[in-house]
């Protein structure tokens, strides 16, 4: 199977966007906040970007460290109610104060929702959490059984992960999603996958595949090879086109002839951009995702507004990016050396949606 | 090139949706928090984002209905129906047993099983042919009568 070519339709219309997306950057207004305020973790997943443990050295952050930047630094100069702001992990329901945490967040205005992989969300502790504030949640929930159990390691964990979106979806007004890992071992079932989504009453669903990060670069067993990679792609375009669920792929990387057919917006990477986040440690980034080194201060030392208008100069103009295989690559412009999450240490690229796709 | 002409000729060519992805969620306004609206001239930045959540705006809070959910299940038979049907031949050696024993072709129990290769036999372990005609018969019109009475009950 050969990959699908972008037509002229479609590339003068993701031209014009990238003229559009300068502007964004140019403006680079603050619209998502992730606070990354544990790594500690309750599973320890075969896939985990970020390579978080059960016990580690790193401390979390105090939560009044974090309301301190909120209220000193950000809050003064933007609009909460246009501001989403995220917990991230590690497993954020390792922490006891999250309510509080949520009640501090929403009384300023901010909306906030949370990642969790639902092994620790009972029903009560999900309604506690409503009740803090809690608007958009999403839950990884990666197949069968059997997938799932061997992916996250521990053999409770699809039938938790199955309660806690079952609780979920009887919430009115909470805004959900679900995602899902497609790893070899799902691929052949993921449209018997849909349909068990479906029938446990699931609306939308959110699908990423493996790049080499964390603890996932080690397990060559999860990751798609390109033939793979385009069989996943069409089943998302030939989905959405059906549409009894809503699903997207992730923002992860530019997909050529798919774009703006397998998720809802054209490719585009934020980190940086609209997109900051405040790590465990005080370290101040792009996305949570982007696990190499891009540090761009940190809260401990640093004023955060300073460093989010003044900074993130490696976020906001790619053009180091035209190296190695991006060097003369003709989609350069549309792609912009792909996600920062893709690039390591040496701001080499790691993985290449669009190669795979050729 | 204004924002706004760039925004209207994506229109045309038909992603407004993947420019501004609330688009499909709003009627191209957002409002700020005083309810103000504010029109747009730059693409929504507000993307799914790989470690992030959906943004709230109710659009997916609505519950499946009992129709669409039992849809999927009845699918999800024919899908596994239609995995049988599409498996392929198995080739090779015996079949294992999972403490890896190999079992035990039919064949080689087949020959160990006595078979009968006289005449039919009635259920009483008389043989047929053995009867006269005039006990067949009789025998038929007891079986028949059985199977009446059978019947009636």
């Amino acid at each position: 199977m050969k990959g699908k070519k972008i037509g002229l339709r479609k590339y003068v219309a993701l031209k014009l966007f990238n003229s559009l997306y300068d502007k964004a950057i140019e403006k680079h207004e603050l619209r998502t906040l992730f606070w990354e305020c544990t790594l500690r973790c309750n599973l320890a997943c075969r896939h985990c970007g970020s390579d978080c443990r059960t016990d580690i050295a790193e401390k979390d952050m105090p939560l009044a460290d974090f309301l301190r930047v909120l209220d000193e630094e950000i809050t003064p100069n933007i609009d909460p109610s246009r501001v989403l702001i995220i917990f991230s992990g590690g497993e954020v329901l390792v922490r006891p104060d999250l309510e509080e945490a949520g009640r501090e967040v929403t009384r300023r205005g901010y909306m906030w929702g949370m990642v969790t992989n639902g092994m620790a969300l009972t029903r009560e502790r999900l309604y506690s959490l409503v009740n803090a504030g809690l608007r958009s949640i999403s839950i990884s929930f990666d197949g069968f059984e059997n997938i799932h159990n061997h992916i996250r390691g521990n053999r409770l964990s699809f039938e938790r992960a199955r309660t806690a979106i079952r609780n979920i979806i009887d919430i009115e007004g909470l805004t959900y999603d679900v995602i899902t890992c497609v790893t070899p071992q799902l691929l052949p079932r993921l449209e018997e996958w849909k349909e068990f989504l479906i029938s446990e009453g699931i609306r939308s669903w959110r699908i990423f595949s493996i790049f080499p990060a964390g603890r996932a670069s080690k397990d060559g067993s999860l990751h798609l090879d390109a033939e793979q990679f385009r069989t996943l792609m069409e089943f998302v375009r030939h989905t959405r086109r059906e549409g009894r669920i809503e699903l997207n792929y992730a923002c992860e990387g530019f997909l050529g002839g798919y774009e703006a057919e397998v998720r809802d917006h054209f490719y585009m990477c934020n980190a940086g951009v609209s997109v900051a986040s405040i790590r465990v440690n005080g370290d101040i980034s792009g996305c949570t995702s982007v696990r190499a080194n891009y540090t761009q201060g940190n809260i401990y030392r640093d004023r955060f507004w300073n460093v989010w208008q003044h900074r993130f100069e490696k976020f906001r103009n790619r053009e180091w990016t035209r190296c190695g295989e991006c060097k003369d690559c003709r989609v350069w412009d549309l792609c912009r050396g792909g996600g920062m999450h893709l690039r390591d240490d040496n701001g080499e690229l790691m993985y290449c949606h669009y190669n795979m796709l050729k | 090139m204004k924002a706004k002409l760039k925004i209207a000729l994506l229109t045309l060519l038909g992603f407004s949706t993947a420019a501004c992805c609330t688009t499909k969620k709003t009627s191209g306004k957002e409002s700020d928090s005083e309810g103000k609206q504010i029109e747009r001239d730059s693409v929504d930045t507000r993307i799914m984002l790989m470690y992030g959540v959906p943004f709230p705006n109710g659009s997916t809070t609505a519950p499946l209905s009992d129709e669409e959910t039992q849809e999927a299940q009845n699918r999800i038979q024919e899908i596994r129906t239609e995995e049988m049907a599409e498996a392929p031949e198995i080739v090779g050696g015996p079949a294992l047993f999972p403490d890896g024993s190999q079992a035990v072709p039919l064949k080689d129990e087949a020959e160990n099983i006595k078979v009968n290769k006289g005449p039919a036999l009635f259920p009483d372990g008389r043989a047929a042919g053995a009867l006269s005609e005039e006990e067949a018969a009789k025998k038929v019109a007891e079986m028949e009568a059985k199977t009446e009475a059978a019947e009636q009950k």
